[in-house]
């Protein structure tokens, strides 16, 4: 992994307050800028990479939309957490994304390996 | 060293340690630099210049901008995060016909141009989030 990559971690479920939003809105900033960005979902956070989602009682952007967009800003592969994808009945080559899932037992080292981890 | 922190959770209460602030205070305690501070999402409440403590009690906003004066360190308020909270300074205020400037003074209003900016440029940056949930 290059090390001067920034690494944030969504860690909500979709539509549940403005985080993910401010997590977005940050990663495309910073890909405006140059700085390399990847996404890590942890637990409740990986419901964002389901595909089909209506969003109807929000105001909200859909999330699977904003993500299909990332590819635009060059986040083309995304994380999760390999068991939060497995409790919640969730297989990585089925998402709509390109999503990587990583055990647990290894998120600290591929966090270690940003020069930059935000957690939203 | 250089060091800038993103600030994206809300001030503690007034009975309550705000940690973001300590370790400012702590960081330059230490004879480090504190470029930036940039709060973002619900963060930018710690810019109200409107909120008003019971006496003996600082609040949040006076705080930073004593900071700010004695040490240079720079108070940025997300601009999209601050006018959805309702928290305007003049220009704001007058461009979006509202009726008063809530950020205090010492604060700034801006893009999150200003944050990917400290990325680049500083030797640490530290994130101060909601520490539940």
């Amino acid at each position: 992994m290059d090390s001067s990559r920034t690494l944030l971690i969504l860690r909500r479920p979709p539509y549940d307050s403005g985080r993910n939003k401010s997590a977005v809105d940050m990663a495309l900033a910073l890909t405006v800028f140059d700085i390399p960005v990847d996404m890590l979902f942890l637990g409740d956070g990986v419901w964002q990479l389901l595909p089909d989602q209506e969003v109807k009682v929000t105001p909200a952007k859909s999330m699977q939309k904003t993500l299909a967009s990332f590819p635009l800003y060059d986040v083309d592969q995304l994380y999760a957490e390999a068991e939060a994808l497995e409790q919640r009945n969730l297989n990585a080559a089925s998402l709509p994304h390109s999503v990587q899932a990583i055990p647990r037992q290894d998120l600290g080292e591929f966090c270690s390996s940003f020069r930059q981890v935000l957690v939203f | 060293m250089k060091i800038s922190l993103l600030v994206t959770a809300a001030p503690a209460d007034s009975y309550g340690v705000d940690p973001a602030w300590q370790f400012a205070k702590a960081t330059l305690r230490r004879g480090h630099q504190l470029h930036r501070i940039f709060f973002y999402g619900d963060g930018v409440y710690h810019g109200n210049g409107l909120a008003v403590q019971a006496q003996n009690e600082s609040n949040p906003a006076s705080r930073w901008a004593r900071l700010a004066e004695d040490h240079g360190t720079e108070l940025v308020l997300c601009i999209a995060s601050a006018t959805r909270r309702g928290m305007l300074d003049n220009d704001e205020a007058h461009r979006l016909e509202q009726s008063a400037a809530s950020a205090h003074p010492n604060f700034v209003l801006s893009g999150l141009g200003q944050w990917a900016d400290v990325q680049l440029t500083a030797d640490r940056i530290v994130h101060f989030g909601p520490s539940h949930g």
